[in-house]
């Protein structure tokens, strides 16, 4: 009888996978259904915007700050714009911070319709990631009349915002976001949040414990998920996010273990609500009118020095550290985004797992490409 | 009963006439028996053609869309356009593929979903064959796909194609059993094999089908329905095929009208199954008249309601899809064994019990008497 | 009987929940309308792609030469060099020889429109730009060269 040997299966997964957001790749060594090992393979978005950014004035990068996270391009606006603000000492209007924390938490929406919704549809699940697409839609809309564009706003300024409310926009912001928590959330949850089979597809799978999440550094959702009560909002205030109340939902294992798909999953729905609230107090507490921008002198310069900000973005915290030489343009910076954390702990959680929990892992992670990338 | 068959009664209301033109015999023969096939075929296209345009439109107005509507009126003949555009692709054979197993995989598997069609009646005497055994041969021949799903996934010679083809495997011999089981409980009561009494048997009133016949048979259509959902491959047991993990699962090499047979097949294998849940359970076209005896018009009715229980199953099985996400492999197989099989064997023995009890009698259902 | 009551309770929740969201699709099916535009063909009567955009869409760049001072600020803050201004001074007076916008290299930000002290440089809702060259993207706005305006003051923005 002939001998055979049995080796593992090799598999390459992506870079055109359906379900590798964006152009990711993972080297997957399987044992039939049953994963040995999953390695990420990162760097095929890699645009060099850190080296952009040597070469561009202060103000011009701006745009390319969008790029990082597509998803949520205000949040990345808005980091960058805090971390030149804090070395260059910028005063920054009331009015405009209020307009930076509603574009930022429209952003927050935006972003977790994206990301729950793909990691429904890496499930099968096409129905609620069109209609969390349909509120996105609305989101598009809001953010083309405050900003001019659908997808890269580019709204905050070093010094405020660039536009002030275009007419009828706090109105529509307000229909949303009631709309979103009473109706839309609501039905959400019964249409696919609570249904048996994804309860089972997410329940129990890739756990992360609250020390292995801590040793990879992972942040925002996928840390809070795994019980970690941590967000940047509330525990190092930037902005004027000290005024607003909200809570910080926690992954406590609402259906099987805590820190499982979903744990993180449940984390981003309950977020949802939360921005929501966040938006009608600053609707609320907007003043009646004022300067939305701190002129800068034509040629901006900053002094000599650097500076770390960290603020919390959607993929959790989002970092930039600038070291500046006094000249028109950044000397140095770098960019410390979440979803490059939550990439390297891939590896230690799909041992042992199968094909398709690694589809429900990398969705539950809201992992973004480009942002792992820059 | 005698066995009916379709192709013999052509010959009989025909031989006198063509024999009489000088047409000799063999070819009278064979159109005998082409016939019913290449209506068999047509109709499983056509059918399968009008479900890929429900499935579009159904899916565009659950999510908001409007879904096709530019190819006709209402877009109703997006289907042929799409077939158009299959035919005229350019048909890719890797290099490294097993040619004639790639090349023979789509028609077996198309072969499985029109041999099926065989022993389904569509109402009235339209049957092709009315054999003694139907409901067995429904079974054989519909894991046949096995076959070609299987062959189609080896021959691909391509990692993901390959799961997608075992997976099938795994999934369609699973599932076959508690169809079979749900089915049995039919025959239980009945006492045949053969669709056409199965259908005769019951009759135009619902108390008169066999869904009603007794709270088990109830059950056991609910097990046959969504266990037929998994042997078709449809969400939420897409796994030979799921999108987001095999790409596209067995046919991810296929391209060009290759593709579109196993695309016909799926499609076409939704029509016979909803036609074959509503023939067994739902009293297919009966109207309570003879279907061998009646006038044309009253068969043509019979067809009429046969598939006025048909196409609504059709759209349930669509509507499903779109609602629900997918089920893990490994939880398809516990749902498959640890529920479905012991409640059909149940649901087979508290039947078996329920007629010992009663005489055979259902709760509105009577026995007829011999 | 804990393992059958899980058991039964298993069935219950798969039954309820699949119920509970095709009741919701089913509603979708029925009664809620489209919200989905046919683009481009089917807007409307009289209604082109361009009304579908809000006042302060950054379509393509437009450009209007006769209030145009020639600063070259928008030149200066463009981050990916799209904009290309050409000046010449004839007889003390500051002509504009070219103005060419490169727009499959314009990344829409908007810095340019902000930074222009006079409004000649603004956004269109133009946004279909689809061609078979790139360089049916690149717009040159100034044929012949025109003579800038005056400026309200006469110091800074040396070419």
């Amino acid at each position: 009888m002939a001998k055979y040997s049995s080796k593992e299966m090799v598999l390459n997964m992506g870079p055109h996978h359906p379900s590798t957001h964006g152009v990711l790749r993972f080297i997957l060594q399987t044992d039939g259904e049953m994963m040995v090992k999953a390695t990420p393979d990162v760097g095929f978005l890699h645009r060099g915007l850190e080296k952009i950014a040597e070469k561009v004035p202060w103000q011009s990068f701006m745009p390319y700050t969008d790029r990082i996270d597509y998803l949520a391009s205000v949040n990345c606006n808005l980091g960058y714009a805090l971390a030149v603000e804090r070395l260059a000492g910028v005063e920054v209007p009331e009015r405009a911070e209020y307009l930076r924390v509603i574009a930022a938490e429209l952003g927050r929406l935006g972003s977790h319709f994206i990301g729950f919704g793909a990691l429904l549809l890496d499930l099968g699940a096409v129905t609620p990631f069109v209609h969390a697409l349909r509120e996105r839609e609305t989101f598009n809309d809001l953010m083309e009349m405050l900003t001019g564009a659908r997808l890269t706003h580019n709204y905050v300024r070093i010094g405020g915002v660039s536009h002030d409310l275009p007419e009828g926009f706090l109105d529509k912001c307000r229909e949303f976001v009631d709309h979103l928590e009473h109706e839309f959330i609501p039905e959400f949850n019964d249409l696919i949040s609570f249904n048996s089979i994804l309860i089972n597809r997410l329940a129990n799978v890739g756990v992360i414990t609250e020390e292995t999440a801590r040793e990879f550094t992972l942040v925002g959702a996928n840390l809070r998920g795994a019980g970690v009560p941590f967000d940047l909002r509330k525990d190092e205030p930037y902005s004027i996010y000290d005024r607003f109340e909200f809570d910080v939902p926690v992954g406590r294992g609402k259906f099987g273990q805590r820190g499982d798909c979903y744990d993180r999953y449940w984390v981003r729905v309950e977020e949802v609500t939360e921005s929501c609230r966040i938006i009608r107090q600053a609707i609320d507490g907007l003043p009646g009118s004022g300067e939305t921008r701190t002129r800068l002198p034509k040629v901006f310069k900053v002094p000599e020095g650097e500076a770390y900000v960290r603020t919390e973005s959607p993929r959790g915290e989002l970092g930039f550290y600038i070291i500046s030489d006094g000249g028109k343009m950044p000397y140095r910076l770098k960019i410390r985004t979440g979803s490059f954390s939550s990439i390297t702990i891939i590896e230690h959680i799909s041992q042992g797992v199968m094909v398709a929990d690694l589809v429900a892992i990398i969705g539950s992670l809201d992992v973004v490409a480009p942002e792992i990338d820059r | 009963m005698e066995q009916y068959s379709a192709a013999e009664k052509i010959y009989e209301l025909f031989s006198e006439k063509a024999l009489a033109l000088g047409i000799p015999e063999p070819v009278l023969v064979i159109a005998a028996y082409a016939i019913p096939c290449l209506v068999v075929i047509n109709l499983i296209q056509g059918a399968a053609g009008m479900l890929t345009y429900a499935e579009r439109k159904i899916s565009a107005d659950i999510q908001n869309r409007i879904g096709a509507n530019r190819v006709g009126p209402f877009g109703l003949i997006q289907f042929l356009a799409d077939g158009v555009k299959l035919f005229l692709k350019e048909d890719i054979i890797p290099d490294a593929a097993d040619r004639k197993l790639f090349k023979l995989a789509p028609y077996i598997v198309l072969s499985s979903t029109v041999l099926a069609a065989i022993v389904v009646p569509f109402g009235g005497s339209f049957i092709v064959a009315d054999l003694n055994i139907g409901l067995i041969f429904i079974i054989v021949v519909s894991s046949l796909l096995v076959v070609g799903f299987l062959m189609s996934g080896w021959a691909s010679n391509n990692k993901w194609a390959l799961l997608g083809g075992i997976r099938s495997a795994a999934q369609i011999i699973s599932y076959e059993i508690p169809t079979a089981l749900s089915l049995l409980c039919i025959v239980l009561i009945t006492g045949t094999f053969s669709l056409q009494e199965t259908v005769m048997s019951q009759g135009l009133w619902p108390w008169q089908w066999f869904i009603f016949h007794n709270p088990f048979s109830f059950v056991a259509f609910f097990i046959f329905f969504v266990s037929a959902l998994a042997e078709m491959n449809r969400t939420p047991f897409d796994f030979p095929e799921a999108e987001s993990e095999l790409v596209s699962g067995y046919n991810v090499e296929y391209s060009g009208m290759r593709f579109s047979i196993f695309f016909i097949a799926e499609y076409g294998s939704i029509f016979i199954i909803s036609g074959l849940a509503a023939a067994v359970f739902l009293g297919g076209g009966n109207i309570g008249l003879d279907p061998y005896e009646s006038p044309l018009h009253m068969q043509l009715l019979m067809v009429g309601v046969f598939f006025a229980k048909t196409v609504p199953l059709c759209l349930v099985i669509i509507w499903v899809r779109w609602s629900m996400p997918r089920l893990r492999i490994d939880q398809m197989l516990t749902m498959c064994w640890k529920y479905f099989i012991p409640i059909a064997f149940a649901c087979l023995v508290a039947t078996a019990i329920w007629l010992l009890v009663f005489n055979g009698n259902g709760i509105f259902w009577r026995m007829p008497a011999p | 009987m804990n393992a059958i009551r899980n058991y039964m309770d298993n069935i219950l929740k798969a039954v309820t929940s699949t119920a509970k969201g095709m009741g919701i699709t089913l509603r979708y099916w029925a009664l809620e309308p489209s919200i989905t535009v046919e683009y481009p063909d089917r807007l409307g009567k009289g209604v082109t792609a361009e009304d579908l955009v809000s006042e302060r869409f950054r379509g393509f760049l437009g450009f209007e030469p006769s209030v145009c001072i020639a600063c070259l600020q928008c030149q200066r803050v463009c981050p990916t060099d799209c904009i290309k201004v050409g000046t010449e001074k004839r007889d003390e007076v500051r002509f504009i020889t070219r103005f060419d916008v490169n727009q499959a290299k314009c990344m829409h930000c908007g810095l340019c429109v902000e930074e222009c002290p006079t409004e000649a440089l603004f956004f269109t809702k133009r946004y279909e730009g689809a061609c078979f060259d790139m360089e049916g993207l690149c717009f040159s706005h100034v044929g012949e060269p025109v003579p800038a305006a005056k400026r309200k003051r006469e110091d800074g923005g040396q070419e």
